[in-house]
């Protein structure tokens, strides 16, 4: 009689194997257990060497950019920029602007010169007429005393001639 | 070499280049290896990992120590794909464009993917996963990173990872059952 089987109940030969699949199946991770972690990812040959040589040049441009007044390709772009938004300035004034400020100045000058006209109706106003009327008779008047005088000398000396 | 050492070798002057020559060749394969496995395509991950280590030159004599340098280029590596993932997903602002579409048939046509059926399976059930839960796969399960390292790198807690990945285990899982059923 075999010792080992202290009980009368049987299983069916593969059935200690199917019980642990099927708790495992129910464990989370067991399924990825099974698999390798093997990397499946693949690179060109001396690839890390490239990659590594690539790095340090980038680094080397980088350098450069920390000092972009002396990347000559920074320069020049920014000197054309300036160039171009000045030309811009320029012929934007010279096309729209010089017509405009004509236009502006021929209106202002109009302006002026009505005002000065009116400026000049006003001082040749008649209150002001009148005064240079007053100012012309005393000197009339003083012209005429002294032809007045002269007649009366001329007859006072005609009057002792005779 | 010790991230320590290459760290005070880059912040003087005289053996800057040195330092991060040292730095490059330490780290130059991890970043590629995390990057490609977010974006696929080699060419898009050699870009990548070379912007990752101009933004370390440029932002290393700002790097507090506090923080290991492991995570911290991880960190950088790792927005360097989300955010590339993201412009990709935005770009001409095309509504139907199916980025985890266009990232299988690059694994089905690439040459440079050399996997068995069941491997490139496993590939394509991880592509399902949204992006930043496929980080965080990728970081626990092919670089086994510790959840510690995982949360300095990300910015997330513990916990929030260790739930993250439970849930991309059983998408995943759930996955494989449903495609090698069929």
């Amino acid at each position: 009689m075999d010792k080992k089987i202290k009980h009368p109940f049987t299983t069916s030969d593969s059935y200690f194997e199917e019980l642990k699949e099927n708790i495992l199946a129910q464990t989370p991770g067991q399924l990825l257990e099974k698999h390798s972690k093997r990397n499946i990812y693949t690179v060109p040959d001396h690839f890390f060497e490239e990659q590594y040589n690539q790095i340090l040049n980038k680094k080397k441009s980088q350098e450069h950019h920390l000092f972009p007044a002396f990347t000559t390709q920074r320069t020049l772009a920014w000197v054309s920029i300036g160039l171009t938004s000045i030309l811009l300035i320029i012929f934007s004034y010279s096309y729209f602007g010089t017509d405009e400020i004509n236009d502006i100045l021929s209106k202002e000058s109009a302006i002026i010169q009505s005002d000065v006209t009116d400026m000049e109706d006003k001082l040749t106003s008649p209150e002001q007429k009148t005064e240079t009327s007053i100012v012309n008779p005393p000197q009339q008047r003083v012209l005429h005393e002294e032809i007045v005088d002269e007649i009366i000398l001329e007859s006072s000396s005609l009057e002792e001639l005779i | 070499m010790e991230d320590s050492e290459i760290i005070s070798l880059f912040k003087q002057e005289e053996t800057k280049h040195y330092g991060f020559n040292l730095l490059v060749t330490k780290y130059q394969k991890k970043v590629y290896w995390l990057t490609r496995k977010m974006v696929i395509d080699h060419d898009d991950a050699n870009d990548l990992t070379q912007n990752v280590f101009i933004k370390v030159w440029k932002n290393l004599d700002r790097f507090r120590e506090d923080a290991s340098l492991y995570t911290w280029i991880y960190r950088i590596a790792s927005n360097e794909c989300l955010n590339f993932i993201k412009k990709k997903k935005n770009v001409l602002f095309i509504p139907i464009y199916d980025l985890t579409k266009d990232l299988h048939a690059k694994l089905d046509s690439s040459t440079l993917v050399d996997g068995d059926e069941v491997s490139i399976r496993l590939q394509k059930a991880i592509l399902t996963l949204p992006d930043k839960q496929r980080l965080v796969f990728n970081m626990k399960y092919f670089d086994d990173l510790t959840y510690e390292e995982m949360s300095a790198a990300l910015g997330t807690s513990v916990g929030a990872l260790k739930a993250s990945y439970h849930h991309a285990v059983k998408k995943i899982e759930q996955h494989l059952k449903i495609n090698l059923n069929q």
